[in-house]
């Protein structure tokens, strides 16, 4: 049988090295011992249950059962076990927005939690602060809006505001309002042209009650309700338009005759020769206009004119007829032979006499002309030079025979 | 003949105001004293108590004066009509800066109002040697009249752990009677 010594030496060994296996039985310690024995049994319960408590607690388990009231071993553990507890009761605050929380018992784990929690706080504060100019942007917006929507309902130009992701109508004034309702074709168009930006060289045609009007079309990127959006402007640009046409058509057309003016004429030469356009270039000259307006007047010669500049536009559909001087038309034929133009311009000369006489006009009209094909390294003024020159010539011839036919009637019988 | 000007009030019967002006009677040694003469009072008081009526009924009492310090002390010193978190944060304050204990929250159920709550370096036990024996009554009282001034129920707080070392902590749970 093992002495008192060993039992006590070996339990001891076991409390530290195999707790589970670790067991006393007092009734074989001599009686000087037992009271030892008994201590040392009350120590091993001790330790276990701190041996449990801590491995509960290194396994994150908080709710594992407390050691004894009276064991003060287990002290340190359970004033751990305490803070865990309310460093979770803590947490769970913090995640609830309660940013109040500070702990001040865990050393440097209390100073990076509380440094921590500051910070949430602070983003919290700068969040709310954000929000809060947010929302007043949002109201003086909202008042701007309601300003521009005073504003824009008494002015005529058209002001609607589109929605840029979904092309829904957020604004309009009363002007946008009647356009979009006269003309189904207007709104879409405006959707076409979302979320782009740009100055009035775009511009939309909208019928309004059966006349089309045309509106230049700015558009701008704005905020609109929480929304990003497109606003529009529409002025109506249709007088400016028909002002541009008449601009642009005393700029090109002779006022007296309607035929084009030497300026436009000329441009219609410098293109063709550029192209290299086979064309043949006419030229042709009233005759006796200068008889016409001394004896007759003016207005009798303007008359002549005219007469003469309406045959001239018969000589095909293709011809340009322009006036370059005040008794001077120029003719551009293309796709044309000089033989064929030039049995052309009898013909009309013909009409010209012709349509004269038969309207019992006081005076004798005519024209003389000449003609020139166009040919590769030819200027403008070469080909008009040569033109002019068979123009004269065959004034010249004119009326060298309109002499002798005078003077063979003047003198019959000579 | 009876002294008209006199107040019928005793101070046997517990008025905040009694308390009186602490500041005022106290110019020279201050509003403070050392934590050993308020324990000595509390400790000679459950002395005589236990004595003369026995320790259950002495607890009993000691429980009911902590309740009726903390309905007072709720009444007249924190903001009540906050929300729980709010609460329990001037609850702390209040407790810290009155050297009262460090009262740490472990858990709080908003259905039911039960609660768990440590309170280190309690003014009362912090320090004690152990005896295997609850010697919080006082605080449990004192901890159900400050919950009851706040939720307006009865609480049943009980201390469920006390020990010693060098930081003494008592844990409290908290559950409505009714």
């Amino acid at each position: 049988m093992a002495s008192t010594a060993d039992l006590l030496f070996n339990y001891l060994r076991d409390i530290i090295y195999q707790p589970d296996k670790a067991q006393l039985n007092i009734a074989d310690l001599d009686d000087e011992y037992k009271r030892v024995g008994e201590g040392l049994v009350f120590l091993e319960q001790q330790l276990r249950e701190q041996r449990l408590f801590a491995r509960a607690l290194s396994n994150g388990d908080l709710s594992a059962d407390l050691p004894s009231r009276g064991n003060e071993l287990a002290a340190p553990l359970k004033s751990l076990h305490a803070s865990l507890r309310h460093l979770t009761w803590q947490t769970q605050q913090v995640a609830d927005g309660d940013y109040r929380q500070k702990v001040d018992f865990m050393g440097e784990f209390s100073d990076a939690f509380n440094r921590m929690i500051e910070q949430l706080d602070s983003r919290q504060v700068a969040l709310e602060t954000e929000i809060a100019l947010s929302r007043d942007k949002s109201k003086a917006l909202e008042r701007s809006n309601k300003l521009l929507s005073k504003i824009t309902a008494g002015i005529p130009q058209c002001i609607a505001v589109l929605s840029d992701d979904t092309g829904k109508l957020l604004f309009t004034n009363p002007a946008a309002q009647m356009l979009l309702d006269g003309d189904d074709t207007a709104l879409p168009a405006l959707m076409a042209r979302r979320k782009s930006e740009q100055s009035e060289s775009d511009e939309i045609a909208a019928v309004t009650d059966g006349e089309t009007v045309f509106y230049s079309v700015s558009s701008y990127a704005v905020h609109w309700s929480g929304k990003d959006a497109t606003a529009f402007v529409l002025r109506d640009i249709s007088a400016d338009k028909r002002y541009m046409t008449e601009l642009e058509h005393h700029a090109t057309v002779d006022s007296l005759t309607g035929a084009m003016n030497r300026y436009a004429g000329m441009n219609v030469l410098y293109q063709w020769m550029q192209a290299e356009r086979k064309f043949v270039l006419g030229f042709a000259d009233l005759d006796n206009l200068k008889y016409v307006n001394d004896q007759l007047g003016h207005s009798e010669g303007d008359l002549y004119i005219i007469r003469v500049a309406r045959v001239l536009a018969g000589f095909s559909p293709a011809a340009v007829v322009s006036r370059i001087g005040g008794d001077e038309f120029m003719i551009l034929v293309p796709d044309i032979e000089e033989k064929q133009a030039l049995e052309r311009l009898a013909e009309l000369r013909t009409e010209v006499i012709e349509g004269i006489a038969a309207d019992g006009c006081r005076y004798s009209g005519s024209i003389s002309y000449g003609v020139a094909q166009n040919a590769p390294g030819l200027e403008p003024s070469e080909l008009l030079g040569i033109a002019d020159e068979r123009m004269y010539r065959f004034k010249r011839q004119s009326k060298l025979l309109a002499r002798q036919q005078l003077e063979n009637t003047s003198f019959p019988g000579k | 003949m009876n002294n008209v000007f006199m107040s019928e009030q005793t101070h046997n019967i517990f008025t905040w105001e009694n308390l009186g002006d602490i500041k005022q009677g106290r110019g020279n040694l201050g509003e403070e004293m050392p934590v050993l003469v308020y324990r000595l009072m509390q400790y000679t008081m459950l002395d005589v108590l236990s004595k003369a009526y026995g320790s259950d009924t002495a607890n009993v009492h000691f429980r009911a004066a902590g309740y009726l310090a903390g309905t007072e002390f709720a009444k007249n010193t924190l903001q009540l009509d906050v929300d729980f978190d709010t609460f329990v944060s001037g609850l702390q304050d209040a407790l810290k800066s009155m050297k009262i204990g460090i009262l740490r929250m472990e858990a709080f159920d908003a259905e039911t109002g039960a609660l768990t709550l440590t309170v280190g370096e309690d003014l009362d036990c912090s320090g004690l040697p152990v005896t295997n024996e609850t010697v919080c009554m006082y605080d449990e009282g004192f901890i159900s009249g400050i919950l009851e001034a706040y939720t307006g129920k009865k609480y049943d707080v009980k201390e469920v752990d006390c020990w010693a070392n060098g930081d003494r902590v008592c844990r409290f749970t908290g559950n409505v009677t009714e």
